[in-house]
């Protein structure tokens, strides 16, 4: 027995859901189920997609992905209404969130999903999540220990690739932060410094996403190579203080020390021009902490701890992981952007 | 082109995409240089098939340009956007993946301002290789 539930559009995405309700005979089961397939604009299978059911009352979520085929499933969640969310890395497809499903005792729901086309436009060499698959595959990691400097530190030296964090927390902002973050989002990010080749925020400052950079480890300086404008930074692990009044830049003063395995850099000294992120303003008093801790020879967790008393009502958390590239290079980066700025000009 | 018409979307809808996804947090710098839809119109898809008169080689952004012939049997030079040079050799290319001369066919969305601009979201070369911006089987 089933039936054809027409959903609501949710505010936010214009996206149309098919839900089909099987009534189960398991009624008296103490939980819930939910499975489905999730498709592209033209109902073509969307692999590895990070999905992610929340429970609304009590808070709790899950996280899956789609199989090759796009299917997915979970199973045993509690009764109540619940939220799906499924986003892929950027941006081949828009970000998906459900309207309220209520989810009764012993029902076995059947959730189809069809993305819509992302921002990029699927433009070719512009699709980092297809990028981020090729790099992967292509690279040879050694099965050894992780590798440590002479003084016993782990050794971050090598090039390195960010992977996504599909559902990140929500940034708290005061109010005109939040204001202008929806004027700057209103207004496509066309003001946006990278837009004319200026540098892009820490914590990330790459213009090649997924290459993250490339770390020279050395005693009393980490030096990252990246690609983009800019191209450096420098960490100072000399035991160094940040100067008392330092010069307010793009990418600011960054010092680093060692607690116990984990690399930790401080990062202050900011101007007020660079945005974080798509959108996010920030203040001279934006400020970041990151945490390295290398996990095996290929992976790196890093933890970002953002805070801006002028932009942030509280720090906001990230968990990004990198991961070892051997087989990738740095490449030139120089930003020449005249032709694209004739194009939105004209 | 029938279906990418039914799948458009407005602007409003893509503003309230965009603060979806500030609310999300997606703070980190997750494209290149630019957002597409900023410039193309996702509801004026192009194909394109032509002989290319030039290739512009640089970052942020490669560009190719073509001659496409018009229904009047004229050639009209259409130039048409890549993602960074840094990209497309991570996808296997170099500058002389395309060249002068060569015959291609590339699928996009063509400019908002109407002008004989577009985005490149799949290409066939002139060795009959298709790559594509897309990793779905749509």
């Amino acid at each position: 027995m089933s039936a054809v539930y027409s959903f609501r559009r949710w505010g936010i995405l214009s996206i149309t859901v098919g839900l089909t309700f099987m009534a189960s005979n398991a009624a008296r089961a103490q939980s819930g189920s939910l499975q489905g397939q999730v498709v592209g604009p033209f109902d073509g299978r969307v692999a590895n997609a990070p999905m992610r059911v929340m429970h609304i009352e009590s808070g709790a979520s899950w996280r899956t992905s789609t199989d090759e085929d796009g299917r997915y499933e979970f199973t045993s969640l509690p009764a109540g209404d619940i939220r799906v969310q499924v986003r892929v890395r950027c941006c081949e497809y828009m970000p998906y969130q459900s309207e309220l499903v209520e989810l009764r005792s012993g029902d076995e729901h059947t959730f189809d999903i069809r993305l819509e086309q992302g921002f990029q436009l699927n433009t070719l060499g512009d699709d980092v999540g297809i990028a981020t698959a090729q790099i992967l595959a292509n690279q040879n990691i050694p099965d050894l220990p992780i590798p440590r400097t002479i003084d016993g530190r782990p050794d971050l030296t090598g090039m390195w690739m960010y992977g996504d964090d599909p559902f990140p927390p929500t940034p708290v902002f005061h109010d005109w932060a939040a204001e202008l973050v929806h004027e700057r989002t209103a207004n496509q990010f066309i003001e946006s410094p990278r837009i004319r080749c200026l540098p892009t925020s820490l914590p990330i400052p790459t213009h090649t996403p997924p290459i993250f950079g490339k770390f020279l480890q050395t005693p009393g300086l980490i030096a990252l190579l990246y690609e983009g404008v800019l191209g450096y930074r420098q960490i100072f692990t000399d035991g160094r203080s940040h100067p008392e009044d330092p010069n307010p830049s793009w990418l600011g003063h960054s010092i680093g020390w060692w607690e116990d395995d984990v690399l930790v850099v401080d990062t202050v000294g900011f101007n007020d021009r660079g945005w974080t992120g798509l959108s996010h303003p920030r203040s001279e008093q934006f400020h970041v902490i990151e945490r390295y801790r290398r996990t095996s020879y290929g992976e790196m967790a890093l933890e970002l701890t953002i805070k801006d008393p002028e932009v942030y009502q509280e720090p906001w958390v990230r968990q990004i992981p990198l991961y070892l590239t051997p087989n990738e290079e740095l490449l030139e980066y120089v930003c020449e952007n005249e032709k694209w700025l004739q194009s939105i000009n004209d | 082109m029938t279906e990418l018409a039914k799948s458009g979307y407005s602007m409003k809808t893509r503003l309230q995409f965009y603060l979806f996804m500030a609310c999300l947090g997606v703070g980190i710098p997750v494209w290149a240089h630019h957002s597409f839809s900023a410039v193309f119109d996702v509801n004026s898809p192009i194909e394109l098939t032509g002989a290319v008169t030039e290739v512009d080689w640089r970052n942020p952004h490669a560009w190719i340009y073509i001659d496409v012939e018009n229904g009047s049997g004229e050639a009209v030079n259409w130039a048409v956007e890549l993602g960074s040079v840094n990209g497309l050799i991570r996808r296997g290319w170099s500058r002389s993946t395309v060249r002068v001369g060569d015959v291609i066919s590339v699928s996009g969305y063509r400019a908002k301002d109407g002008s004989t601009r577009g985005n490149v979201s799949s290409i066939k070369l002139a060795d009959g290789r298709e790559m594509s911006g897309s990793s779905s089987r749509d």
